[in-house]
């Protein structure tokens, strides 16, 4: 689902209350993005104490900025590309000689291996909480570029254009990174259902 | 069976996300859709990226804690009241 398809809330209410200081402006903000914003954090760093710190960062720097905020993007593609770089910057801190993995993410093939047809309906063919442990370690091990455009487009529904916008790339490359990003998560979960069920034929 | 890394598999493999996002120009979407009734190989591989997508769709969001919830909510209510 795009993320243009409905809007719970008046969003240019929303930033002039902010704007203004209304208290109950931040309880909006809050109960609307930060659920949204902490998938995306957690996704990227990895740690729900880590992820709470890129979030607070993330909603501190939203508040401080928010009267540049021109409204040239909408108010989630904005918090999406604070969480984003803070999430990215949380990274290089913890680790900064090593280089985000674009070289690793262009090296990886994804040519489909495993061919048999899954369940109908998957989740209730298999044990929930087994396949969702199956899911969490796969996204876990993509590359962080590749999970990124995952995440932004197919698990937070943003459109490509969208997810290329937080992301600083073309629509092109965005596509090029989902591609690559679903291929290899449904190899992992083929991987899965080949084990747990023995796949039907 | 195996997903051929020769063409014509290998040059619609290259149109799976345009696809499954229904972005496929109509005339290309309707040779892709000749091609898989002839190729159970590629009708599979489109079959379970959908269900990819979809089970990380319903399954694949992190569910935000109360308590960091409660958290973040009191520290913006101060960042915000700091700035008056």
């Amino acid at each position: 689902m795009c993320a243009n398809a409905h809007r719970p809330f008046d969003e240019d209410a929303l930033v002039s209350a902010l704007r203004r200081g209304d208290r109950r402006a931040c309880d909006d903000l809050v109960r609307h993005y930060a659920p949204k914003l902490y998938n995306v954090a957690l996704r990227l760093v990895g740690r729900p104490d880590e992820a709470e710190d890129v979030l607070q960062e993330t909603f501190i720097a939203a508040c401080e900025k928010i009267k540049d905020f021109k409204g040239h993007s909408r108010l989630g593609t904005w918090l999406y590309r604070i969480v984003t770089n803070n999430g990215l910057m949380y990274l290089r801190r913890r680790r900064p000689t090593v280089p985000l993995d674009e070289v690793e993410e262009a090296s990886v093939n994804v040519h489909p291996r495993l061919l048999q047809k899954w369940p109908d309906d998957p989740a209730s063919a298999v044990d929930v909480a087994e396949l969702r442990a199956a899911m969490e370690q796969a996204i876990a091990e993509l590359p962080e570029t590749l999970r990124l455009a995952f995440v932004l487009r197919d698990i937070e529904g943003l459109s490509t254009r969208e997810a290329a916008e937080v992301l600083g790339i073309s629509p092109t490359a965005l596509k090029v990174r989902l591609h690559r990003a679903r291929l290899l998560l449904r190899e992992r979960l083929a991987e899965y259902f080949t084990t747990v069920r023995g796949g039907s034929q | 069976m195996s997903l051929s890394p020769e063409e014509p598999c290998r040059r619609w493999l290259a149109h799976l996300c345009d696809y499954v996002d229904g972005e496929l120009d109509q005339s290309l979407c309707a040779e892709l859709e000749r091609h898989m009734a002839e190729c159970e190989a590629c009708t599979v591989v489109v079959e379970t990226t959908r269900q990819t997508i979809t089970l990380y769709r319903h399954l694949g969001r992190a569910e935000l804690p109360e308590a960091t919830r409660r958290r973040l909510k009191q520290l913006i209510e101060r960042s915000v009241h700091e700035q008056d």
